[in-house]
């Protein structure tokens, strides 16, 4: 393989691994979320369930 | 030509507020109400020589009221004798055992600390920061329209003090109350309140700790019961012109053209306005009065979507004796936790609680006149939901009445059993048919975030013109002070938009 090959698999694993970024982020993101929910106590997690449970209903609410 | 220039749906407080305040503007108004009586869930009954509030007993944060009949060239205090209720409510804990919440927060600091030393100190500081938001909260929340973001943004810049306390945003009732308070019973004598926004400790937001300090502020009782409200406002309204016309049950808001034309009663009498006012369920309106058909989807999707608040059974107990109560207000309270229980393992499954919690008005202890020749009477709010899964309520509710006789007798009432003369037993049911309340919701819609402000059905419909919206179920909220607040709304709303 000649090196300017090399160069050019490891600059589209690069810029694959870039466009994966935020979606990484955003997954370690949710993972947080969901390890925090998962320790809240229980009074905590039913108010945040209530509330996420309304959101599609948001926009129509908005409008009425 | 037009019969009126406004017509009000209905003649709750909110009703009633709007119509005297669009009265005292020059519009020609008419308020037609379905039933006998006028006040809604504001009003009074009498049954053989004792009379009985039907829903609220009591009044706190009236500047609202103040406020309506400044308007109207009068005073709250001059149309309405108020009786101050001090202490602000009794605490029966589970076992029995009584104490005292008086009006001023001082004296109540030093019943907490008999409790807890600690806890009358977060007492102390609690008291402060309710009383700043509460402060902020009535210049900007109750008394401005807030149709959209730009009216809350408003709104915001009006009462910016809500905005320093952000931790009462993003926590339940309960976590505010824990986080403050320390000891058990201290915490149990804050629990019931939550239930003042239709919501248990869990789901209640954490601004409605507030509900635990506003008693604090004044809590009143208008002497001749809670109908003294709307018989004011309807004497006020009177003077400037308004008509109020009971037993008329509007069916129909007439809609041409995108925008109301008047409405039609149930005999199929047609009354001409360019201009409804109501003051009926928003869910009832949108979906029944009105008809979907004149809904956008989005608009249709989001009143559908709007969950009926609490509601509950009550008692109406007329006594030939004088029942050893010290309070006008009185809570047998449980736990935060037993309300959580009760809320989520039965309320919402069709079910009757577990263990006994209430609140008692004793309102012969505030006004005697309510009841002849040494008698006196009490409402007894009971708990249970509209559905039951077992049973109706028109087959049960005698059992829960004596169960909850038995009850009161045993631990907190001593003879009460043996000296009831008359009852009545109101269930959720009997709210949605004598009061047309869906599912005899206390308080219109539920009261969380997501049914407040932008998100509770707009006081200027967003889906018919010549529409404005007053009462529980539109901006701010159930309560009758807060109802009154949305009359002023909607009449102000009235004045700017239909010239
Ligand atoms: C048991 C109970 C206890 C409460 N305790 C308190 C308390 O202590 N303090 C407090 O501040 N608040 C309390 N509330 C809440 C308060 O009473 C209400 O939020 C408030 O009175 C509601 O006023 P409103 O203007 O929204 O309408 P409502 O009182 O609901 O009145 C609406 C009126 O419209 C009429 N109507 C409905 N449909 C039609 C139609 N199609 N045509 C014509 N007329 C119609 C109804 O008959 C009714 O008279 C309590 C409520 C209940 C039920």
């Amino acid at each position: 393989m000649k090196i300017g090959e090399i160069k050019d698999i490891s600059a589209g694993a690069i810029g694959g691994l870039k466009r994966l970024l935020p979606l990484a982020v955003l997954a370690a993101i949710l993972a947080g979320l969901a390890f925090k929910y998962q320790r809240l106590d229980l009074s905590k997690r039913r108010f945040i369930k209530h509330l996420a449970r309304q959101l599609p209903y948001l926009p129509g609410r908005y409008y009425a | 030509m037009a019969d009126y220039d406004v017509v009000v749906i209905g003649a709750g407080c909110g009703g009633l507020t709007a119509g005297a305040l669009l009265a005292r503007q020059g519009r020609r108004v008419l308020v037609l109400e379905q039933g006998e009586r006028i006040g809604g869930c504001c009003s009074t009954f009498e049954k053989e020589g004792y009379s009985f509030d039907i829903g609220a007993t009591i009044l706190e944060i009236i500047h609202p009221l103040e406020k309506a009949f400044r308007i109207l060239g009068s005073t709250f205090q001059e149309e309405v004798e108020l009786i101050p209720c001090d202490p602000v409510y009794d605490v029966y804990l589970p076992d029995g055992s009584r104490f005292s919440y008086p009006r001023s927060v001082e004296e109540t600091a030093e019943v907490i600390s008999r409790l807890s030393p600690e806890d009358a100190r977060n007492w102390i500081r609690f008291a402060e920061k309710m009383s700043n938001f509460l402060d902020s909260a009535l210049e900007g929340f109750f008394l401005s329209p807030v149709n959209n973001i730009y009216d809350m943004l408003k709104m915001l810049r009006k009462g910016p003090g809500i905005l320093k306390h952000p931790d009462l945003f993003f926590s339940t009732y309960q976590s505010v109350i824990e986080r403050v308070f320390r000891n058990l019973q201290v915490r149990q004598s804050f629990s019931y309140q939550t239930f003042y926004c239709g919501l248990p400790p869990a789901l209640a937001p954490g601004i409605f700790a507030f509900l635990s300090f506003s008693e604090h502020y004044g809590v009143y009782y208008p002497r001749g019961g809670m109908i003294a409200i709307p018989q004011a406002l309807k004497r006020r309204g009177e003077k400037f012109g308004m008509e109020v016309r009971t037993s008329s049950r509007v069916t129909k808001v007439l809609v041409r053209g995108g925008r109301v034309c008047g409405v039609e009663l149930a005999d199929g009498e047609e009354i001409a306005s360019p201009v409804v006012v109501s003051n009926v369920n928003a869910r009832t309106l949108y979906l029944e009065v009105i008809g979907e058909e004149h809904l956008p989807w989005l608009a249709r999707r989001g009143i559908r979507s709007c969950q009926l608040s609490i509601s509950a059974p009550v008692l109406f107990l007329g006594l030939d004796y004088a029942p050893p109560l010290q309070a006008h207000h009185n809570l047998l309270v449980v736990s935060m936790d037993h309300l959580n229980e009760y809320w989520f393992d039965r309320y919402k499954k069709g079910m009757l609680p577990e263990k006994f919690f209430s609140l008692i008005c004793y309102s012969t202890f505030s006004d005697a006149t309510l009841a002849a020749g040494g008698c006196h009477a009490l409402n007894v709010i009971l708990s249970g939901p509209y559905a039951l899964r077992e049973g109706d309520w028109e087959s049960v509710k005698m059992e829960v009445a004596e169960r909850a006789i038995d009850n009161l007798s045993e631990k907190f009432i001593p003879g009460l059993a043996d000296h009831i003369k008359v009852m009545e037993i109101a269930t959720p049911l009997d709210y949605e048919r004598r009061l047309l309340m869906p599912q005899g919701g206390f308080l219109g819609l539920d009261m969380d975030l997501f049914h407040s402000t932008v998100f509770r059905p707009a006081s200027k419909s967003k889906c018919v013109e010549g529409l404005y919206l007053a009462g529980s179920s539109t901006h701010p909220g159930g309560g009758v002070p807060t109802v009154v607040a949305s009359g002023i709304i909607a009449a102000d709303l009235v004045d700017i938009y239909e010239n």
